[in-house]
């Protein structure tokens, strides 16, 4: 049957590119398989964290504390076997491999465990380093990630509620050192929802809507930096943060915008990719990235989570005038809950885990596990989106209809931002309508588009939707949100 | 399918009878608890307050509107789109599903955040929430039962006996001591009468006149557990955990009086207590239903439903735990006897019998709250770090102070999983030449206990914290500690001198340490009941 409907597909894509009629338009599941891995009967697992470990199984963590080990990952999903590796952990949001010992960070500490007496379960839990505080409230969530470069795991630690902190670095990023050691890192976090490292082992990790932040986000974590929420500036007076760094000299002042408080609060780092709220997304949460290109053509771009929604996002970042920024997009949906856990194996195969505990997602199972592999074949996708003097240059993942791609009225821009308050969340203001004055095809696969006006601080959302692909294609997500925090200079020729 | 039937029946009854009930009272009713069930199940009531009583505390940053009052078909001020326009809506159903469908659309202007989507609702779901949501409106809510009630308060001779306690199952009544006993006039059956919320249990007594040879429905809701006995013998089964939860049963019942005894017991959350009757000229008759709310004791109610199964091995907890630092750790063991180790103090926090621990708090909604120990004869012990350089014999005792307040110059180490059953030995460094291996090993028994294992590896001088409290007396081999239940002594102790010493108001137990290589201490915990 499902044979049949190809060819007869195949055979009305060509009689209808023979007469200049569209084929059927392609969708996700053309290009990347979603199967959710069946969780055994009175197995509770919250999907919080996920990783590989080096005998080839999967270990995987749940919000209720447990840990499974999951034999044969890559094969059918009925026949992967479930064997409880742990259980009893306050809350772990990730897992990490390193050294023999599995890390993960609880609410309270990063502790790694093994088994030491061979019988596939963890016997000793090692405390690595439990140097924050914590108060009992709900919302003081830790989450954390591989070691980096130098070795260090950095962990983001959620204020006490949507506010204030109340104790020791809440509201706080740390690096934990392999020796064990706690070093203050960077202030400002609200709520985060994950965090993890690119491929140049730089730190992101994603907030959430509230007080300081209009809409959810990856925001890029350099050291020292302010990543908006003042809630824990009291930190600052501790003894070990005031060592090695000094509370900013101005406070972010309220109802305002990220470009202004930028020129007042100099450490004050902008959202990386804004996800804009109720439209890519409601709770940014974890990412991977697919690191040698077997997961199809987005290699190194971060492929970010959303719990609400059940969705996956893409992000494309450069780095402009020394700051990230760059374009989200929409990449694949219809996950079993809300994802929260990512994790990108060598070979191309990406593990997604989800809860929707707490707080709803579309997906509408309590929990799960999914899987997701690249069919091989590449999606007509913009895979690049650069700002530049004037607009924007776009790469797509096909080479590209010369005429449509060409065509201005191919395109559609309008531009946006959310205050940046005190206050919990932000409506969507300073609306502007960009005019499109330029679409020039610029190689096989590039379109320069100019518009009459780019606006700092305000995400520029591109629609692309008339540009077509050499064979005809629409673009499969043709709508990009450009986080513009930086206007590049004019090329010099 | 079970439901249906007897909304069938429950309707056909009043019909025939020819009460002028509502068209659909009987189904509202069992629509209204379906109702209540989602609105827990879909994390309604993390935001949204139904009952003065229970804080949403989620819903508090965000202003959540309340369910509370009167405010179906009362206008609501909101906004188009969050942060939009102002405008007016009438909350009725067609705004309560509107906003559940699309909760960016209209936001209820009080709030300052608009409501996350919940979990998908399908227009089944909705029917139940509507019912619920309407009938907290008008303050019918708790009386999900009231569709077609014919008569009440029709039991005799009535009398009942109130216990404390915490059970998973009905206990023995008949081995227990009330604390509470009385005669009712009301003549229905009502939990609110043992005036407390939570860990307890009641039994009624009482005749009901039976007037025409037949055979007689009872259908018996309760939550927690519960069981009707007629005439000695049981006719519904309702035992257990768990929320609000309606059983059916029948008797055949000869003209004459019938001897009626109900048992019921809560352990903690929502209590609830129906009992309705049915039969050969008795439409419907209520005999049980919870009327005297109890008094809030200004706390969370203590929820169930997780609990954590002990059975071959030790079990581990680490979680907000009410009685400890926010890193309490708590381990249940086989032998019926469980603690509670503080990783902010290095200190045994609590200490008890029976039921570990429940993860219902947090493993449901978003966890808020510090959940309290399952079980029965929880002894809150002294916080206070166990182990101490002092400067002098007299100096002050390193205090606990606040919630996340740490030990003082002792670093948190983990825990190792000892043996075929698994139980931890808690290490941490004192100082920076002692480290100690905590091994709690529990004794089996009728009244089980615990011995601490304490071995002090390095070299220094230390004093070991053994008890605090503001009386510690010598009895017999060993020490009682103010006015709990526990004893502690001292197996083994060798040339060791457990002092007690009064320091800062109190009394405290303590041992120094000399410490060249290793030092190993055993302290017994018993209790004395």
């Amino acid at each position: 049957m499902k044979k049949i409907t190809r060819i007869t597909l195949l055979a009305g894509f060509a009689l209808g590119q023979a007469l200049g009629l569209q084929g059927a338009d392609p969708v996700e599941s053309d290009y990347y398989q979603i199967d959710q891995i069946p969780i055994p009967d009175g197995v509770v697992l919250e999907t919080s964290g996920i990783e590989m470990l080096p005998n080839g199984k999967l270990a995987v963590c749940g919000r209720r504390g447990n840990v499974y080990v999951l034999t044969n990952p890559f094969g059918k999903p009925e026949e992967v076997k479930w064997t409880l590796y742990a259980e009893g952990l306050h809350e772990p949001l990730n897992l990490a491999y390193d050294d023999g010992w599995l890390y993960c960070t609880q609410r309270g500490e990063v502790t790694r465990m093994r088994d030491t007496n061979d019988d596939d379960r963890a016997d000793i839990f090692e405390t690595v380093n439990d140097g924050w505080g914590i108060t009992g409230d709900y919302h003081e969530y830790a989450f954390g990630t591989r070691p980096d470069p130098d070795g260090n795991m950095w962990v983001v630690l959620c204020l006490t509620g949507s506010f204030s902190s109340q104790i020791d670095y809440r509201g706080w990023c740390v690096r934990i050192t392999k020796e064990g050691e706690l070093i203050p890192t960077a202030s400002g976090i609200r709520s985060p929802g994950g965090i993890g490292l690119n491929h140049l082992g730089e730190a992101f990790y994603a907030d959430n809507q509230g007080p300081w932040n209009g809409s959810s986000s990856l925001k890029h974590i350099p050291v020292g930096s302010f990543q908006g929420h003042p809630g824990g500036w009291r930190w600052f007076d501790l003894d070990a943060v005031k060592k090695i760094m000094k509370r900013p000299a101005n406070e972010p002042k309220s109802d305002s915008r990220y470009p202004a408080e930028r020129g007042r609060v100099k450490e004050l780092t902008p959202p990386a990719l804004v996800f804009p709220h109720g439209v890519l997304g409601n709770s940014t949460s974890g990412f991977a990235y697919d690191s040698n290109g077997k997961f199809g053509p987005f290699k190194n771009q971060l492929l970010v989570c959303d719990q609400t929604f059940s969705v996956v996002n893409r992000g494309f970042l450069e780095k402009v005038n020394g700051v990230y920024q760059g374009a989200a997009f929409s990449f694949l949906k219809g996950f079993g809950s809300g994802n929260i856990s990512a994790y990108m194996h060598p070979d191309g195969t990406l593990f997604i885990g989800g809860t929707d505990r707490g707080w709803g997602a579309r997906g509408g199972k309590r929990f799960a596990l999914d899987r997701v592999t690249w069919k091989g074949k590449v999606p007509f996708e913009i895979h690049e989106m650069r700002a530049k003097s004037d607009g924007f240059e776009l790469t797509f993942t096909h080479e590209v209809d010369a005429k449509t791609a060409g065509d201005l009225s191919s395109y559609s821009m309008s531009a946006y931002t959310y205050i940046y308050q005190s206050k919990y969340g932000s409506p969507v203001v300073d609306k502007l309508t960009p005019k499109v004055i330029g679409a020039e095809v610029t190689g096989p696969k590039k379109v320069r588009v100019t518009v009459d006006k780019l606006t700092k601080g305000h995400v520029h959302e591109l629609q692309a939707k008339g540009v077509r692909s050499l064979d005809g294609k629409p673009i499969l997500h043709p709508i990009g949100y450009y986080t513009l925090n930086e206007i590049p200079p004019a090329e010099v020729n | 399918m079970n439901s249906l039937k007897r909304n069938a029946l429950w309707c056909v009854m009043g019909i025939a009878a020819g009460f002028s009930l509502p068209a659909n009272a009987a189904d509202d009713a069992d629509l209204i608890a379906k109702g209540k069930a989602l609105f827990q199940a879909k994390i309604c009531f993390t935001c949204h307050q139904v009952d003065e009583n229970v804080p949403a505390p989620a819903g508090i940053a965000m202003k959540a509107p309340k369910f509370m009052g009167n405010f179906w078909g009362k206008k609501r001020a909101v906004t188009l789109g969050y942060g939009g326009k102002d405008a007016e809506v009438v909350f009725d159903e067609k705004y309560f599903i509107e906003s559940i469908r699309k909760p960016m659309d209209k936001v209820a202007k009080e709030s300052s955040a608009p409501m996350p989507p919940p979990p998908a609702v399908n227009d089944e779901e909705m029917k139940a929430l509507v019912a619920y949501v309407r009938a907290l409106s008008d303050g019918s809510a708790g009386d999900a039962d009231e569709g077609g009630l014919i008569a009440k308060g029709k039991i005799e001779n009535f009398s009942f006996a109130a216990y404390k306690g915490s059970w998973d199952k009905l206990p023995d009544f008949s081995k227990l001591k009330p604390f509470k006993t009385g005669k009712a006039q009301s003549g229905t059956a009502d939990p609110g009468l043992a005036e407390i919320s939570e860990n307890f249990g009641v039994v009624f007594e009482g005749q009901i006149a039976i007037e025409k040879k037949g055979n007689y429905k009872f259908k018996l809701g309760s939550d927690d557990g519960s069981k009707l006995y007629i005439n000695d013998k049981v006719v519904v089964d309702n035992d257990g955990v768990h929320s609000m939860k309606v059983v059916e049963g029948s008797v055949a019942l000869e003209p004459g009086k019938a001897k009626l005894r109900l048992e019921y017991f809560e352990k903690g959350g929502q209590e609830e207590l129906a009992l309705d009757m049915s039969g050969p000229g008795i439409k419907r008759l209520q005999l049980a239903k919870q009327i005297i709310k109890p008094k809030s004791s200004g706390k969370q109610p203590f929820p169930t439903g997780n609990p954590i199964d002990i059975t071959g091995e030790a079990r581990i907890y680490r979680n907000f735990i009410e009685g400890a630092s926010p890193r309490g750790i708590g381990v249940g063991y086989p032998e019926k006897v469980n603690l509670c180790f503080d990783a902010n103090t290095m200190q045994i926090a609590m200490l008890w019998h029976g039921a570990f621990i429940d993860g219902a708090k947090h493993w449901n909604g978003r966890g808020q709250g510090f959940q309290r120990p399952s079980g029965h004869y929880l002894i809150n012990l002294n916080r206070d770090q166990p182990f101490a350089q002092l400067e002098s014999d007299d100096a002050a005792w390193p205090q606990a102070e606040g919630r996340d307040t740490r030990a003082k110059g002792i670093r948190f180490r983990g825990y190792f999983l000892t043996g075929e059953q698994r139980r931890p030995i808690f290490g941490y460094k004192v100082g920076d030449n002692l480290n100690v291996a905590d091994y709690a090993e529990p004794q089996a028994g009728a009244l089980p206990s615990i011995v601490r294992n304490l071995r002090i590896r390095g070299n220094g001088e230390v004093t070991y914290l053994a008890a605090a409290a503001n009386e510690i007396t010598m009895k017999d081999d060993g020490y009682i500690v103010g006015d709990s239940m526990l004893k502690v002594s001292f197996p083994e102790i060798g040339d060791l001198q457990p002092n007690i010493r009064e320091n800062a108001g109190r009394k405290e137990l303590i041992i120094k340490l000399n410490v060249d290589g290793r030092v190993t201490l055993k302290q017994l915990y018993e209790w004395k009941l």
